[in-house]
């Protein structure tokens, strides 16, 4: 195998070349892909139960090795090695007690070394492979191994690759992948022999364990524009979403067009064909741009929506009150010394300011909100506040310099109290909100401490009392969420939520290898919802990267859509996958094959191309405290990757568009506690009845279920002429059936029942010929 | 006066930041600057980073062609960003002031005719921007007599947006 490529790749988060050094190492060891390694850390052993460490193990262990030659691949570099010399190590961590024991506790695994230069990351294998000790990834040569090295690896259940940092951490959840034998493997990446990593590992509470605020976990829906001829329904790579709560209309944006959505809600969920309507205002201002942006104001209902005009440094678009029938006003913000790139617009209420007694930095005009518009600049960020109702701007003012964080910002949001946040995915290798707390003169940095960079924007989300919700990946692509109280000064509650993310069996089950693109929104105070695409691949190519440039060898991996909700402040989330396609409920809908590429304008180009999905996507929540959110999808519902849902898909099984996708929450917890399903019959399910060879195909959805889970569906059909019957009882997980005994003219209806009774009927659903193409 | 004094003594210091703007009494009627710390617009990027090295310490590359320096020492400024186009040339150069390491502060009035000058005030917000033929140059500060950023740069237009263009999303 010769392995000997100057292609750089991507793996654990970090730049990696693939060195000769490979292949000199297979010219060594006989048989690539799998090592039983012999070089032990300090002490090599160690057991753990559900109440801690188990005496006389103290719970830590140091690195040994000389780290030589570097692991510069991550554990496909690493060899077998005894004493000192070698660049991986080996902790085995046996976890005692019954799996039922762990349930309320995880386990926490933390790397700590004194230089940002020196780099250790970690990689965590549960036993699984039935044989003894650890077959992970590198040469082979250990006990029982062939030279063609046999047997799978045992199970990647963690891994964290931070790149200048001081630490790693893995969290393990026994609850959820097993007791037994964990191999906590130390890959010496930048290694320092004078500046060991020192291991910890404890045991703590899994966050929300006993937690008095329960969550009914919410279920969610995709909706896209059913129509094939609508208009860039493919080409809606980074879309962004708001809400007028006044209408309850759902506004989108993505490439040079302005969408609007509506939702019929006499059915649970609505209708993807009948209960739908899809507009698009398509202005002569945005004939041209480079991103994409559409801010609504819940509260005003005014929608801005444009298009950045790059060099030119101002974002031109459309302006409208009544939800995009009519774009009442051209806007532009400001000059040159406005950003060039990846633009972002808010409002939100002011903050009650004098000056001399005066009111200072209040809206001039009727309109009762302030607009914010953030752009990245050469070399700095900057922000221009409108108090003009987002018409005109003032002159930008620096919110930050490339000599304090990343170029790159995500989504400004305005608080309650008017306080104003950007966030940056990296302040001195920090996620961070930029914080203004003067109606956008002034803006500080804050960054949280715990965390460490990702490759995509963060989000922020602000709860009605003005709790911070920060939404980040971290330097490992895990997707977190960290709290504060007082506008970003301090911060806790900084929590990974790969641990509770779980995968459909189809793919093998295991842990979150990858998130990208979190979106947050907050409703109540202590309500927060949180959205990113993650897979669970274990490939050990990088799943975010430039994909080798295209030409392999190539990420193989399935992405899908989750959402986390928190009911009590961000103690405790609760993870679901939102990837329900309502007309096939249940089956899996893969957001994307292979790479979801984050680095910009290295990614390869297609077709297929793998930066499709473009840098963002938006979540919102409204007025009755459903969450709403916009990606863009690239395994579409009538695309074949839809079948491709084992991360056996790579680049070449990506569509490589991006079609319009809005999530709309069906049942579970809101966001607004006041609007939480209430112990009742499930509402009624929309019908779509079709005209079929041996009689009537009668389809309907899985309805919100009220608090108590569904028991069956009957089934009824009915004509002009005839009274209507009941036709049949399904069973729960059924959503379709055919009547033999149906025929044109005929209607149907279906009710889902609970323990408290059966749905109303809804209106009648006749059989109709065929179903409008998706 | 205590401003002018300062304001010559920081012109002298830019005589060697900004070798075409030297004048006699170290002020230009209009910025002209060509360099900014012997870098220049439409630099080639081998020879830029070449010399880079020997004032500075690579920090970190970021999206956009754009490379972050820590200068070593400078009295004047703590960090720069270097962006490149897509020819690898020199685009633009931002040299910032480190606050807590500064010795030597550089006024606006250095830098060319303020009142020549295009201004954006929103105290204590303060941005001159002087244009001459394709070069901008943009001194930014949050204090009315001294900059805090720096920035040479070509001025933009609308190729220049079709050229971003290729570039974005």
């Amino acid at each position: 195998m010769n392995r000997e490529q100057t292609v750089p790749i991507k793996l654990l988060g970090k730049v990696r070349a693939i060195l000769s050094t490979t292949t000199i190492l297979c010219l060594i060891y006989s048989g690539i892909g799998l090592i039983s390694d012999v070089a032990a850390a300090n002490p090599p052993a160690g057991s753990v139960s559900p109440t801690g460490p188990v005496n006389p193990w103290n719970g830590t262990w140091d690195g040994t090795l000389t780290g030589a030659p570097p692991a510069a691949n991550g554990e496909s570099d690493c060899v077998p090695t005894a004493g000192a010399v070698g660049n991986c190590d080996d902790f085995t961590l046996t976890v005692t007690g019954t799996q039922a024991s762990w349930q309320g506790k995880l386990i926490r695994i933390r790397y700590t070394w004194t230089s940002p230069s020196t780099d250790y990351d970690m990689a965590v294998r549960h036993e699984s492979n039935g044989i003894p000790g650890l077959q992970g990834d590198g040469a082979c040569a250990g006990p029982g191994q062939s030279s063609t090295c046999p047997g799978p690896f045992d199970d990647l259940v963690g891994s964290s690759g931070n790149g200048a940092s001081t630490s790693e951490e893995v969290v393990l959840n026994p609850a959820a992948t097993g007791v037994g034998d964990y191999y906590v493997r130390a890959i010496y990446f930048a290694p320092n022999a004078a500046d060991q990593y020192h291991a910890v590992v404890t045991v703590f509470n899994a966050p929300g364990a006993g937690a008095t605020v329960s969550v009914v976990p919410p279920t969610f829906d995709n909706y896209q524009p059913p129509d094939p001829s609508y208009p860039r329904r493919d080409d809606s790579g980074e879309p962004s979403l708001g809400v007028n709560w006044n209408s309850g209309n759902v506004m989108t944006m993505s490439r040079l067009q302005c969408n609007r959505t509506a939702f019929n809600d006499s059915t649970s969920p609505a209708d993807p064909i009948n209960g739908t309507s899809w507009f698009h205002q398509t202005s002569q201002v945005l004939v041209t741009g480079l991103d994409p942006i559409l801010f609504t104001d819940p509260v005003t209902g005014r929608t801005i929506c444009g298009e950045l005009q790059g060099a030119l440094g101002s974002t031109n678009g459309v302006m409208s009150d009544d939800d995009l029938a009519t774009a009442t006003q051209a806007f532009q913000t400001g000059g040159p010394t406005q950003g060039v790139d990846h633009q972002s617009i808010a409002s939100g209420p002011p903050k009650k300011l004098t000056l001399n007694g005066q009111p200072y930095r209040q809206p001039s005009t009727a309109y009762p909100h302030l607009f914010y518009y953030a752009s990245q600049q050469t070399a700095y960020a900057s922000v221009s506040t409108s108090f003009d109702g987002g018409i005109s701007y003032q002159p930008a003012v620096p919110a930050y310099t490339l000599a304090q964080c990343t170029n790159l910002h995500g989504h400004l949001k305005v608080g309650p109290d008017g306080t104003v946040y950007l966030p940056n995915r990296s302040c001195g290798s920090k996620a961070a909100v930029i914080v203004s707390e003067d109606n956008g003169l002034n803006w500080s940095i804050r960054p949280v401490p715990t965390s460490s960079s990702g490759k995509s924007d963060p989000s922020v989300g602000i709860g009605a009392g003005g709790k911070l919700y920060l939404g980040y990946t971290d330097g490992s692509q895990h997707p977190h969420v960290a709290i504060s109280d007082d506008h970003g000064v301090t911060w806790g509650n900084d929590i990974d939520l790969s641990p509770f993310t779980q995968f459909p069996a189809q793919t093998g089950g295991g842990a979150l290898r990858a998130s990208v693109f979190p979106a947050m929104v907050a409703g109540d105070n202590d309500r927060a919802a949180i959205f990113f695409h993650a897979t669970n691949s274990q490939d050990p190519l990088d799943p975010v990267g430039d994909d080798n440039g295209g030409n392999g060898p190539n990420f193989k991996g399935t992405w899908y859509p989750f959402i986390a909700v928190t009911a009590d402040g961000g103690n405790s989330w609760t993870v679901v996958r939102a990837d329900n396609d309502p007309l096939h409920p249940g089956a899996l809908n893969p957001v994307q094959q292979g790479v979801i590429c984050e680095n910009g304008t290295v990614c390869p180009g297609g077709p297929p191309d793998t930066r499709n999905l473009l840098d963002f996507m938006d979540v919102s929540v409204d007025s009755a405290g459903r969450v709403v959110a916009v990606y863009a999808d690239g395994c579409n519902f009538d695309h074949p990757c839809v079948g491709i849902n084992n991360n056996s898909g790579d680049r070449t099984s990506n569509q490589g568009t991006a079609r319009l996708t809005i999530i709309r929450q069906r049942g579970g917890t809101r966001l607004f506690r006041s609007f939480d399903p209430a112990p009742a019959p499930p509402p009624a399910p929309f019908v779509d009845a079709q005209s079929a060879k041996n009689g009537v195909a009668v389809l309907w959805g899985t309805p919100a279920d009220n608090g108590s889970a569904i028991t069956e569906y009957r089934v009824y059909r009915g004509s002009p002429s005839k009274p209507e019957r009941l036709v049949t009882v399904a069973k729960p997980g059924t959503n379709s059936i055919v009547d033999k005994q149906g025929k044109p003219g005929d209607y149907y209806h279906v009710a889902a029942v609970n323990k408290y009774g059966e749905s109303r009927k809804p209106a009648k659903s006749f059989v109709r010929k065929a179903r409008s193409a998706r | 006066m205590m401003v002018n004094r300062a304001v010559l003594a920081a012109a002298l210091v830019l005589c060697g930041l900004f070798s075409t703007t030297c004048k006699s009494n170290g002020v230009s009627a209009a910025a002209s600057p060509a360099e900014l710390l012997d870098l220049a617009i439409g630099m080639n990027k081998d020879v830029a980073e070449h010399h880079l090295l020997t004032i500075a310490q690579l920090q970190r590359k970021e999206d956009g062609r754009q490379e972050v320096w820590r200068l070593n020492n400078d009295p004047r400024f703590g960090t720069l960003a270097v962006g490149f186009d897509r020819s690898d040339h020199v685009s633009y150069i931002t040299a910032f002031v480190d606050k807590a390491t500064v010795r030597e502060r550089i006024a606006f009035a250095s830098v060319g005719d303020v009142a020549a000058a295009k201004s954006e005030i929103l105290p204590p917000h303060y941005r001159y921007i002087w244009t001459r033929q394709d070069q901008t140059i943009t001194a930014y500060g949050d204090d009315p007599t001294y900059l805090t950023i720096y920035t040479l740069s070509r001025s933009p237009s609308a190729g220049d947006a079709a050229l971003s263009a290729e570039d974005d999303d």
